[in-house]
């Protein structure tokens, strides 16, 4: 594997977050959010990031797509250190490539603005092209996403979520995205637009080798779309591997607790009752001492080890990484 | 005594829009549901899902009438009876949680403070310690795990699923026969949404409760029900026993949604570039007259847009709305 086909390489990454203190005598304490993730992304393909609230994917999405700075490790994009740009070029070119598209399809554009408007607006801040080969571009990429011209002159909130966004994927293809990070992107949509947009991203993935990370607590979206799955829970990595050896052989004591919790059809005919994982996830204020999924980790072989010692990212079975002394 | 709890028949609700018009929101809507039976309510946003909801509660907002039909709980006619009466059901045996907790709880009392309130609103006789067991009882009963930091915490201070599970023990106080559960681990985690659902699931077993069990997932929904409704812009498109819809759905609809939902093997990947052709932004058009679920239909012709097709029976306790059967 040449050292091209690594689009991102996320070395030793933390970041904490400092909470408001107590009074001033009070020690800061802090939410730690993301723990620890040494990972290396391929171009081309579409990755699954899985896990509960406060598993910190949104804060690692965050800062992959530049929009949180570590507080400690690297983020190194296609070769070049995404945190150390010191040039406003830099970061503006960054920010071209890696795109990040938000759950709320509507909080991300200007209510007072029309779609053209918004469209051209990106086009216009990194100075591509002159109107016409602007129009031209918009107009190629609203029919590569599937949307008929006169959307340009609706206002979003006229819109249904779905085709919104579909405009907010466009707005992210017309500055030539290379990365795309979309964050619970169809959760909040309708069974069937949630569909067409992901058959949107595996269009894009096919025909303009587009990266994307998609995260998604909806583990059956994952299934669908991703090449590669990675599992988190309270900051660290827990489990990576391909799809559908993450499925079919999940090692990991949390994802089997995830994936068995999760509603199918099988289940609703059967009437079997879901896997129950008891407990809550601990307070991310506090680092533990050992793993982070001990407190409720039901593996035979849990002991001591295991509250007292980090474990380690490692290979169990080929391309097929756990973060776990038991397995 | 009759075993029919809740009954709608031929109800319509519409809104006032601005200028005098009215919009249907749901139309000709007519279902029962037994004692001790959960009826899943499948539909998109828009489906009238949550409208039926607060049709059922008496609590349509201002803008929103029961234009006809009629709602009978137990055998009462829920909007003629008087208004005592009315509160003496509502908001005890019939409950509600939604999927915003918040809706439920009051933010700036601590959930001790609310659980006492609604089992002295029901039990005037009652107490201050025997209202404070009854409370943690309940609490017990749905496996919280610190019952008493619960009752001392207000509800910014809980997880969602925490909150979740006061919502439910709220409900539970009234000694509910009928909860509505709209939603409501739409925003919750798969592990705490599989805690609510193994909760309800003991509840119907060991209280003989009813749950009407709304979802926009038909997995979510045959989790707990044993018939499934349809619903889609207003109208029932498909209901009938789970198996059925689940294995045998006549309704295009149904069956689209059954494409495209997880089964155990996960989806079959090869399928991803032949799969679900759904006609592109047809979401977003609108259709008058003939079958509303006519504009994004694979299948539709010509008699579909020019006539609206009647509920017909299909099987035993199935019917469905659609030209085609």
């Amino acid at each position: 594997m040449s050292a091209n086909d690594i689009i991102l390489d996320i070395q030793d990454l933390y970041k904490d977050y400092q909470l408001p203190r107590k009074n001033i005598f009070g020690k800061p304490s802090y939410v730690h959010a993301v723990q620890g993730i040494t990972i290396q992304l391929e171009r081309g393909l579409i990755y699954g990031l899985v896990g509960e609230s406060g598993c910190g994917k949104t804060t690692l999405a965050k800062m992959i797509a530049g929009v949180e700075m570590p507080t400690r490790g690297g983020i190194r994009f296609d070769a070049e250190h995404l945190i150390k740009c010191d040039t406003t070029g830099r970061q503006r070119e960054n920010s071209r490539r890696v795109q990040l598209i938000l759950q709320d399809a509507y909080a991300a554009l200007p209510p007072k603005r029309t779609v053209e408007q918004i469209l051209n607006e990106p086009l216009e801040i990194h100075g591509l092209g002159n109107a016409a080969e602007r129009r031209k571009k918009i107009e190629a990429t609203l029919e590569t996403v599937q949307l008929p011209l006169s959307v340009l002159s609706r206002y979003h909130h006229e819109l249904s979520a779905g085709v919104t966004q579909k405009i907010n994927i466009t707005r992210a293809l017309l500055l030539d995205v290379e990365l795309i990070l979309a964050d619970e992107s169809i959760s909040s949509l309708d069974p069937i637009s949630r569909i067409e947009i992901m058959n949107l991203f595996l269009k894009l993935n096919a025909q303009h080798n587009l990266t994307i990370v998609f995260i998604a607590h909806d583990i059956s979206t994952v299934q669908f779309l991703c090449d590669k799955v990675i599992v988190m829970y309270l900051g660290v990595c827990v489990e990576y591997a391909d799809n559908p050896e993450i499925f079919v052989n999940s090692m990991h004591p949390y994802t089997q607790a995830l994936m068995n919790a999760v509603p199918t059809l099988e289940k609703g005919l059967t009437g079997e009752p879901l896997y129950v994982l008891e407990g809550e996830v601990p307070s991310p204020t506090e680092m533990l001492p050992g793993c982070n999924f001990y407190s409720r980790c039901t593996h035979p072989a849990r002991d001591e080890q295991c509250r007292t010692r980090k474990p380690a990212l490692a290979e169990k079975r080929s391309g097929h990484l756990v973060n776990c002394f038991k397995v | 005594m009759n075993r029919i709890l809740l009954e709608a028949r031929r109800i319509n609700v519409v809104r006032q829009e601005p200028g005098g018009a009215e919009k249907k929101l749901i139309d000709d809507l007519s279902f029962s549901l037994d004692r001790g039976q959960t009826l899943g309510i499948v539909g998109e946003s828009g489906s009238g899902k949550s409208i039926l909801v607060s049709a059922i509660m008496h609590i349509l907002p201002r803008t929103c009438m029961l234009k006809s039909g009629k709602i009978f709980f137990e055998g009462e006619d829920l909007y003629q009876i008087p208004k005592d009466r009315l509160n003496t059901i509502r908001g005890f045996q019939i409950a509600m949680i939604s999927d915003n907790p918040l809706e439920i709880l009051d933010p700036i009392c601590t959930v001790e403070k609310q659980v006492r309130e609604t089992i002295m609103a029901h039990n005037p006789g009652l107490s201050k310690e025997a209202v404070i067991e009854k409370g943690l009882s309940i609490f017990k009963s749905l496996r919280m795990p610190d019952p008493e930091k619960m009752m001392h915490s207000y509800p910014y201070q809980l997880s969602g699923g925490m909150k979740q599970r006061v919502a439910i023990a709220l409900a539970l106080c009234g000694d509910v026969k009928l909860l509505i559960a709209d939603d409501a681990t739409r925003s919750l985690d798969v592990t705490v949404a599989a805690q609510i659902v193994e909760i309800l699931r003991k509840m119907k077993q060991d209280n003989q409760l009813s749950l009407i069990w709304i979802s926009n997932s038909l997995p979510v929904c045959s989790l707990l029900a044993e018939r499934i409704m349809i619903m889609y812009r207003g109208k029932i498109l498909e209901i009938g026993p789970k198996e059925t819809i689940l294995r045998s759905p006549r309704h295009f609809y149904t069956q689209k949604m059954l494409q495209v939902t997880p089964k155990s093997e996960g989806f079959d990947r090869d399928q991803k570039f032949r799969g679900f052709r759904v006609k592109a932004g047809a979401a977003a058009q609108r259709t008058e007259g003939g079958c509303e679920f006519a504009a994004i239909c694979d299948h539709a012709g010509d008699r579909c847009s020019a006539s609206t097709p009647e509920l017909k029976q299909v099987g035993e306790g199935h019917h469905c709305r659609c030209h085609f059967v």
